[in-house]
C-alpha cells in the first residue's frame, strides 16, 4: 500500500482518524502538515456547528428572530446537508428535531459521558415498530440561499447539524486532500475514502457490532463512503428511570424502538452513507434491506443477529448469524 | 706529472662511490622488482572489480506519538507517523455508531 501517515485526534464527541498517501505534487503540503491542516479544520467545523456551544454560528442562527438570517458558507453547507438528507429519506432523517431530543435528554453533549447498557435498554423498550415522517414538520420551511448568503426558516424553528455533520465533514476532509494518491477520512465511524491509490488497493474497513464491540466483518472499499448508525454509544437512562437514544422518530418526538439497533451502509460519500445507515435503522428491519439493497450493508438486529445486504464485498470475521447471550 | 696523466683520463678515485653505470642499473632493477611484485599481485586478484561495501538504509517505522490533554477544546492528539503500510502498523479503521 505504500508510505501512509496515520493521524488520529479527538473532535465531535469522537475519535477521528485520518490516513493520508504519498502526495501527487511536490506542491502540496507534507502528508503530516496536511494533516494537521485537516485537524485544524474538523476542530473549526465542529465549533462552529454544535448545538451545545452557544457561541457558535448554529447556535446564533437558532436564537436569530429573523426569518432571513445572514449565514457563512459553511453553515449554509451544513444546513443544506441536512435539507438533503430530509429530502433523501422523505422526512425521516430530518434537521429540525432540537426540541424533541431535548425532551429526550439530549441538551448537552454526551462527550465522554458513558452510555447506558442497551442491554437492560433493549429489555426495558417499549414494542418495536418502524418510524414515521411527521408530515407537520417545518424542514420543508427551511431554505438556503447561497447567492444572498443566508439561511430563511420560520423564527423558532431550531436546527440541528449533527445528524449529518460528521458525514459531512468526513466528505469535506476527504474532497480537501485530493491532491493526494489515497486517502481515509473517519470521523467518528463515518468514514470518506479517495484518490487513485484505493481503486487498485482498496480499503479495508472493519464492522464492529452495536452490542458486543467485536469486529464482525471486515468491508473492502475502494472510494465513497461507509457510515454506521446505531444506539450503542449515544444513550442515557432519563431520571424517570426511562432510556432514551439520540434516533428519534419524527412522527412522535421520542427515540425510535424500530428492532435494528446498527446498520452500517455504503455509499457514493459518507454524507450518504451516513443518511442511509440512519434511514435503515429508523425504519425497521424490512424496508432495511430494501434501503441497503442497492451498494449493500450490514444489519443488526436487537438480538444481535447479523445480516449482510446486498451484493456487500464483506469478508465475515465473526459467525453470521451471532446471538446474544441474555 | 704523473698524477696530472691519471687525472686527466677520466678515472674516478677509489672509495668516491658507485659509478653512474652501477646508479643506473641498480635504479632499473629496482623499478623491475617493483613491477614483478605488482604484476604479481594484480594476478593474485584478476580482473575484479573494486569490491565496494554499499549501505542502504531504510527508515521502515517512524512513529511519532503527541498527546496534548486540555488544550483547545479540551481534545487531544495522537499522530502516528509511518513509512509501512498503515494496516500494518495500526488498526484497521472501522465504522461504528458515535
Amino acid at each position: 500500500m505504500g508510505p501512509h501517515l496515520d493521524y488520529t485526534f479527538h473532535a465531535m464527541g469522537s475519535e477521528v482518524r485520518v490516513l493520508i498517501g504519498p502526495r501527487l505534487r511536490r506542491t502540496e503540503p507534507s502528508p503530516l502538515n496536511a494533516a494537521d491542516r485537516e485537524r485544524r479544520f474538523v476542530l473549526e467545523f465542529a465549533r462552529r456547528l454544535s448545538r451545545f456551544e452557544p457561541s457558535s454560528e448554529l447556535s446564533a442562527l437558532n436564537r436569530d428572530p429573523r426569518a432571513v438570517v445572514p449565514a457563512s458558507q459553511l453553515l449554509r453547507a451544513a444546513v443544506r446537508a441536512g435539507l438533503w438528507a430530509a429530502e433523501r429519506t422523505g422526512g425521516l432523517v430530518e434537521p429540525t428535531l432540537v426540541r424533541a431530543l431535548e425532551r429526550a435528554g439530549y441538551a448537552t453533549s454526551l462527550d465522554g459521558a458513558p452510555p447506558a447498557s442497551l442491554r437492560e435498554a433493549l429489555a426495558a423498550a417499549p414494542a418495536r415498530y418502524p418510524a414515521r415522517p411527521d408530515p407537520r414538520s417545518r424542514w420543508r420551511d427551511v431554505t438556503v440561499d447561497d447567492e444572498a448568503g443566508t439561511i430563511v426558516r420560520p423564527p423558532g424553528v431550531l436546527l440541528d447539524t449533527g445528524g449529518t455533520g460528521k458525514g459531512l465533514c468526513a466528505d469535506a476532509v476527504a474532497c480537501r486532500l485530493a491532491g493526494y494518491t489515497r486517502f481515509l477520512v473517519d470521523c467518528g465511524g463515518d468514514i470518506a475514502v479517495g484518490g487513485v491509490g484505493p481503486q487498485l488497493e482498496p480499503y479495508e474497513i472493519d464492522v464492529e457490532h452495536p452490542l458486543t464491540g467485536e469486529v464482525i466483518g471486515r468491508i473492502k472499499l475502494d472510494r465513497g463512503g461507509v457510515a454506521t448508525s446505531g444506539v450503542n454509544v449515544r444513550i442515557w437512562q432519563r431520571p424517570d428511570g426511562a432510556y432514551a437514544h439520540h434516533l428519534l422518530d419524527p412522527s412522535t418526538g421520542r427515540p425510535a424502538w424500530t428492532g435494528l439497533i446498527g446498520v452500517t451502509a455504503i455509499a457514493g460519500s459518507a454524507l450518504e452513507a451516513e443518511t442511509l445507515s440512519k434511514l435503515a435503522r429508523l425504519v425497521g428491519p424490512d424496508a432495511a434491506r430494501r434501503v441497503l439493497a442497492d451498494r449493500g450493508g450490514v444489519i443488526v438486529q436487537d438480538s444481535g443477529e447479523v445480516e449482510l445486504v446486498g451484493s456487500l464485498v464483506c469478508r465475515m470475521t465473526a459467525p453470521a448469524r451471532l446471538l446474544v447471550a441474555s | 706529472m704523473a698524477t696530472a696523466a691519471a687525472t686527466t683520463s677520466g678515472k674516478r678515485p677509489h672509495g668516491a662511490g658507485p659509478d653512474g653505470v652501477t646508479v643506473t642499473l641498480l635504479t632499473v632493477a629496482a623499478f623491475l622488482a617493483t613491477l614483478a611484485l605488482l604484476a604479481s599481485q594484480m594476478r593474485a586478484s584478476p580482473a575484479r572489480p573494486a569490491h565496494r561495501v554499499v549501505v542502504v538504509r531504510r527508515v521502515y517505522e517512524t512513529r511519532v506519538v503527541e498527546t496534548v490533554v486540555g488544550g483547545a477544546g479540551g481534545s487531544s492528539v495522537t499522530q502516528s507517523v509511518s513509512g509501512t503500510p498503515a494496516t500494518a502498523l495500526a488498526p484497521v479503521p472501522t465504522t461504528r455508531s458515535s
